[in-house]
């Protein structure tokens, strides 16, 4: 017999009365401003907010905050002037000295500081993590005070990612004695 | 391995040598343990996730044939290659097969707990496949070659300027260094040339989603990301009990997880894994390795439900006094003491002893597994089975005898007092093993039995 016919045997055989899958949660607990709330969790983790009012002052604030860096990479086409062009397509290593990445997330939540981004908005899926700074845009009508069945509305995904603390966490601290 | 033949009270007596790291040790996972509590009392619901996830998993457990074969098809679906391993061995074998076919030996890994339970890397070494854990905590204790201590925190048990020292020998940074922002730049810096030459990465599963064939993967460095998505290959492997049914269930976990683990709201990275990327090979290994087995243990089938936080470790008072090695598993801690001797009775009989049975384990849980209370049972099987340590039942015997005899009991009262009052040397030295722990008591002027005579004819 296969390890696969084996193991699956075995369970059915060792699992327990069925019992039914409890109901979602009700009444959690909102926030009555879930932006403020993002925000100052992710001041808590490391990460920075930055409201802007449209590209024009994101270009300016990307400008300043990050002048002087050779590799800038962006997803969104409203940043080309900004940006390296072409660059969708090359092999996953080719990103290794990107300076900043700029991507835009699907919404963010409150309770966490979570961002959920697709692969479509990531270019690469490696983007995010190989960059050394990320940026991430995100509308602020689409913020949701806590991680739930949102995600169910994304089910043509490839891949989905949670990001709390988007800029930093790149380098893990190392317990101190 | 540090194990040899040695029981957790031998190898604890190691750890405890160094009083000044015990203390650190105990302070530190404290001051997690309490940034758990913070973290929880965030949330009004923090009572109602836990029993909404417990009562998850219990109907995981279930229906877990159905839902494997769900997760299987969904998960082929999506061009994911999947394996059936029902022992360590298999798992091992499997991950080499991979590799062999791609004419590949040298990779990284994310941390996985249950690679570590099926010694992955040791099995490959000795195949000539090179294993670089890119896992900060992780790439330490491999450089120490020695195992995890933690399953959340690897490296708990380690001082700052022993990995300074570590770095310097392995990684070239300046003897005597041991800032850890220097530290971990070097590191970062070494691991990052291994991210971009390794063909093939590993990462573990911290949950498989049966209603999409999907894997969720929770890091707080993003390395595991790093391995699969610059890789040619990419192998996750997971046990048959990381399955939760639906997506929907997912943000329960998510919010239980980091929490209890380290008192984050949410773990820096939780990716969701569903085909391979154009060109990549995608492959994910289901693993029995005892699963069946206890899950077939009424009394202890619970512990599948864990999702490996290491809240029980953190808040377990032996456990943090006595050090992860101390278990000689690769789980430490209460649920690592419910899970081995599920393996191997006899190798881990000592275990469900090394617990206060104080039920801190047990409140911490964010899927509300009965941990102290099936500590106490398998103590009980242990016991039956004859597996006890050998001082424990001669003592247990000789006090049945004592209890069962009024006669001797008696006495034997009178001259333990009469001993300990005259010759306290008698007691007060190495061979009891009471003493080792403790200061004996003074001896009482009368037993109670003598107390209630004089005081009931008055
Ligand atoms: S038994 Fe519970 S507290 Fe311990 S690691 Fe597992 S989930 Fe966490």
């Amino acid at each position: 017999m296969s390890s696969r016919a084996q193991i699956l045997a075995c369970v059915k055989e060792n699992q327990p009365a069925l019992t039914v899958l409890p109901p979602d949660l009700t009444g959690l607990a909102q926030y009555p401003d879930p932006l403020a709330m993002f925000g100052s969790v992710l001041d808590g983790i490391g990460g920075m907010m930055y409201p802007v009012k449209d590209y024009e002052e994101l270009i300016g604030l990307i400008k300043t905050k990050f002048s002087g860096l050779p590799r800038v990479i962006s997803t969104i086409p409203e940043l080309a002037e900004l940006t390296e062009k072409d660059w969708q397509d090359l092999p996953p290593p080719s990103y290794e000295d990107v300076d900043v990445a700029i991507i835009k997330a699907h919404f963010g939540v409150a309770e966490n500081a979570a961002l959920w981004v697709t692969e479509s908005l990531m270019g690469q899926r490696v983007i995010p993590f190989i960059c050394q700074q990320l940026v991430v845009l995100v509308h602020k009508k689409i913020f949701y005070p806590i991680c739930r069945k949102l995600i169910n509305k994304f089910q043509i995904p490839i891949m989905v990612l949670v990001l709390s603390s988007p800029v930093l966490q790149r380098l893990p601290i190392l317990s101190s004695h | 391995m540090i194990k040899g033949n040695k029981d957790h009270a031998a190898l604890a007596d190691i750890f405890n040598q160094d009083e000044a790291r015990v203390d650190w040790h105990d302070e530190t996972l404290w001051f997690v343990r309490a940034k758990r509590d913070k973290a929880a009392n965030t949330l009004s619901e923090w009572e109602a996730l836990r029993e909404n996830a417990s009562q998850i998993k219990d109907n995981v457990l279930s229906n877990l044939h159905d839902y494997l074969s769900e997760f299987e098809s969904n998960a082929q679906q999506n061009g994911v290659i999947v394996h059936w391993a029902a022992d360590a061995a298999e798992h091992n074998q499997i991950v080499l097969s991979i590799l062999k076919s791609k004419e590949i030996s040298r990779m990284v890994k994310s941390k996985s707990m249950l690679t570590e339970e099926c010694h992955l890397n040791e099995y490959l070494h000795q195949n000539g496949v090179e294993v670089i854990d890119t896992d900060l905590g992780e790439r330490i204790v491999q450089l120490a070659e020695e195992p995890p201590s933690h399953i959340v925190l690897p490296c708990i048990h380690k001082k700052k300027e022993e990995i300074g020292e570590l770095f310097h020998e392995h990684l070239g940074t300046p003897k005597g260094a041991s800032d850890p922002q220097l530290l971990t730049a070097a590191a970062r810096v070494h691991l990052r040339e291994k991210f971009l030459t390794r063909r093939a990465a590993i990462t573990g599963v911290n949950f498989a989603i049966a209603e999409t064939g999907e894997f969720v993967v929770c890091t707080n460095e993003g390395n595991a990301d790093m391995g699969a998505h610059l890789s040619e290959v990419h192998i996750a492997c997971m046990g048959i009990e990381k399955i939760i049914p639906k997506r929907a269930n997912l943000s329960v976990f998510l919010r239980l997880l980091a929490r209890s683990a380290t008192g984050q709201p949410i773990t820096t990275y939780s990716s969701h894994f569903r085909t391979p990327r154009k060109g990549q090979e995608m492959h994910l290994i289901l693993v029995d390795n005892g699963r069946t087995q206890q899950l077939g243990r009424a009394d202890f089938r619970n512990s599948l439900k864990c999702i490996r936080c290491g809240a029980c470790m953190n808040t377990c008072p032996v456990y943090r006094r006595s050090g992860g090695h101390s278990y000689h598993t690769a789980i430490a801690g209460p649920i690592g003491a419910i899970l081995a001797p599920n393996l191997n009775m006899k190798q881990y009989a000592d275990l469900p002893f090394a617990s206060t049975l104080c039920g801190s384990c047990t409140n911490v849980c964010p899927v509300k597994i009965n941990i102290h209370e099936q500590l106490y049972k398998w103590r009980q099987v242990i016991v039956k089975e004859g597996y006890a340590d050998p001082k424990k039942t001669i003592a247990m015997k000789a006090m049945e005898f004592t209890l069962s005899h009024p006669y001797i009991y008696r006495n034997a009262g009178k001259s333990g007092r009469w001993v300990m009052k005259n010759m306290p040397f008698l007691v007060n030295n190495k061979l009891n093993a009471w003493y080792t722990q403790r200061d004996m008591p003074a001896p009482p002027q009368q037993s109670f039995r003598e107390w209630y005579k004089k005081n009931n004819n008055e």
